[in-house]
């Protein structure tokens, strides 16, 4: 049991290393994968090492995802507010100061959730049986938040419209993986192609081991803490809303953002597997699937996977600084628009692979409304409109 | 100016397209015997007749058969149904309790 739990890590790590430096690539889709042939895997493995495998491919790809957000411009769902700051940081020269900040605040959003457990699973199914009353209201209340952060508000409001129509009508269509086309053209081949047409040069970067300030941390452990509890019941809420959200009453400079964005990505997937034992919801796709193969989820089984997550995340946190080191080191000796062009022809090709023709069209009218946004100056967070309008207009 | 009119244009023309797509286009006709958990999520549409229905509180359960076999229907909403009719349903195919069922979203009488 001990070496296939061994296994298991060393499987998930490796898998989460992959989807997370490859843009486009989702666990959702590996997990789902994972999923489909879990018949056959359960006559070899326990149901345990496969939830194993998931949850170290799950950490080690939100370690990882920052890398691309960062170098290559590519962002998905989880990483878009990184584009931001991060890329900021990159064409100063910062690209692996940008990395190392977020998978410090990874790290620490991993020993936050250890430490912070009991009471998560003391408030979870408290605060839960409360917001599932007025769900629609507390979506709706967080849309108009971020809607109203932004300096043009029409266009903000606008796009989010817009992708919450685009989302609606996608849904519709028969198809077995709409979110992959929807998200990879809002998020990844807009900007893919506005890399493209922009031609950015990249500065030579520095290889600096900055950190912030104890008393900088201070002030982003709570609001993280309860931004993420927050987002890790609400569906359609992901780690960028939870990290503009937890920017209400905080000033944060670039580097601290990505650290914070770092601290929620970690503790907003933790959560998503916590919510799975103290709620029974799961709240992410692979938490989903996880549940699926382990159906009877105790509370032994639970601190195994806080134990997993906790070594995943020390081991990863170190790959992942050598791997950012690399890109930092070779990401000016290489041709960036050809990058670019040749992952938006991947990005391309998978999309056919995986939706067929009418994922094409899809990936075309999400890119569009991708570069608008870009063209406005609105956040891509809006974009989330494209699953935050049908969930509200479920829980209507 | 111009990439922002470009692309809110073809925004426009391709979301017309992809609505009149998801009115029209018709769901693929799959037997039960070739359901597998790989058709988890796939919207899906059965040609068959009712074996069973069971009416709970908020939920109808439906046994389908399509003489290649049978599967659970589950739905949401209030309905009233026959047993000697052929239908289409069409929904999603999910997994509960370790067992496949079509989550069904439209039913029709097949004349």
């Amino acid at each position: 049991m001990f070496l296939e739990l061994l296994l298991a890590i060393f499987i998930g790590i490796i898998a989460g290393i992959f989807t997370g430096l490859f843009p486009g690539i989702h666990i959702n889709l590996v997990a789902l994968l994972l999923f489909s042939i879990s018949t056959f895997l359960l006559k070899y493995f326990s149901p345990v090492s496969l939830v194993v495998f998931i949850i170290t491919m799950t950490i080690s790809h939100t370690f990882f995802d920052f890398i691309p957000s960062i170098f290559l411009s590519a962002p998905n769902e989880e990483t878009t507010l990184s584009i931001l700051p991060g890329h900021r940081l990159l064409l100063k020269g910062g690209g692996y100061t940008a990395c190392k900040l977020s998978f410090d605040g990874c790290l620490l959003g991993i020993f936050l959730l250890i430490i912070f457990l009991p009471l998560f699973l003391w408030l979870m199914p408290l605060i839960y049986g409360f917001l599932k009353t007025i769900m629609a209201f507390i979506l709706i209340l967080a849309s108009a938040i971020l809607v109203l952060k932004e300096k043009n508000k029409f266009f903000a409001f606008f796009v989010f419209i817009l992708s919450g129509i685009l989302g609606i009508i996608v849904f519709q269509l028969p198809l077995k993986e709409p979110l992959f086309p929807l998200l990879t053209g809002l998020f990844g081949t807009s900007m893919l192609l506005t890399t493209i047409k922009t031609k950015p040069v990249i500065p030579k970067q520095e290889v600096s081991e900055e950190k912030l300030s104890n008393k900088e941390i201070a002030k982003i452990i709570p609001s993280s803490l309860i931004s993420s509890s927050l987002c890790s019941f609400l569906p359609g809420l992901g780690s960028s809303q939870a990290a503009v959200l937890s920017t209400i009453n905080l000033k944060l400079n670039e580097k601290s953002f990505l650290f914070l964005l770092g601290v929620i990505s970690t503790l907003v997937t933790g959560l998503n597997f916590v919510a799975i034992y103290s709620i029974s919801k799961p709240r992410s796709g692979v938490a989903v699937i996880a549940s699926k193969i382990l159906t009877n989820f105790s509370l032994n089984e639970l601190w195994l996977f806080m134990f997993v997550i906790l070594a995943t995340g020390i081991l990863v946190y170190f790959f992942a600084i050598k791997t950012a080191k690399n890109f930092s080191e070779k990401i000016t000796k290489i041709n960036y628009s050809r990058v670019s062009f040749v992952v938006l022809l991947v990005l391309i090709l998978l999309t056919l692979f995986f939706t067929s023709w009418i994922g094409i069209l899809i990936l075309i009218t999400a890119t569009a409304l991708g570069i608008f946004a870009i063209e406005v100056g609105v956040k891509k967070i809006q974009l989330m409109g494209c699953l935050m309008v049908p969930v509200i207009l479920y829980f209507l | 100016m111009q990439t922002k009119l470009f692309a809110i244009t073809i925004f426009f023309v391709f979301l017309i397209v992809l609505f009149t797509l998801s009115q029209t286009i018709e769901t693929k006709i799959v037997k039960i015997e070739d359901i597998t958990t790989r058709n988890i999520d796939e919207r899906i549409k059965i040609i068959g007749n009712i074996d069973d229905i069971l009416q709970k509180a908020n939920v109808t359960i439906i046994t389908i058969n399509d003489s290649t076999g049978v599967i659970p229907g589950i739905i949401y909403e209030p309905i009233s149904l026959g047993k000697n009719i052929q239908y289409s349903f069409e929904g999603k195919i999910k997994e509960y309790n370790q067992e496949l069922e079509l989550e069904i979203e439209e039913i029709k009488e097949v004349y």
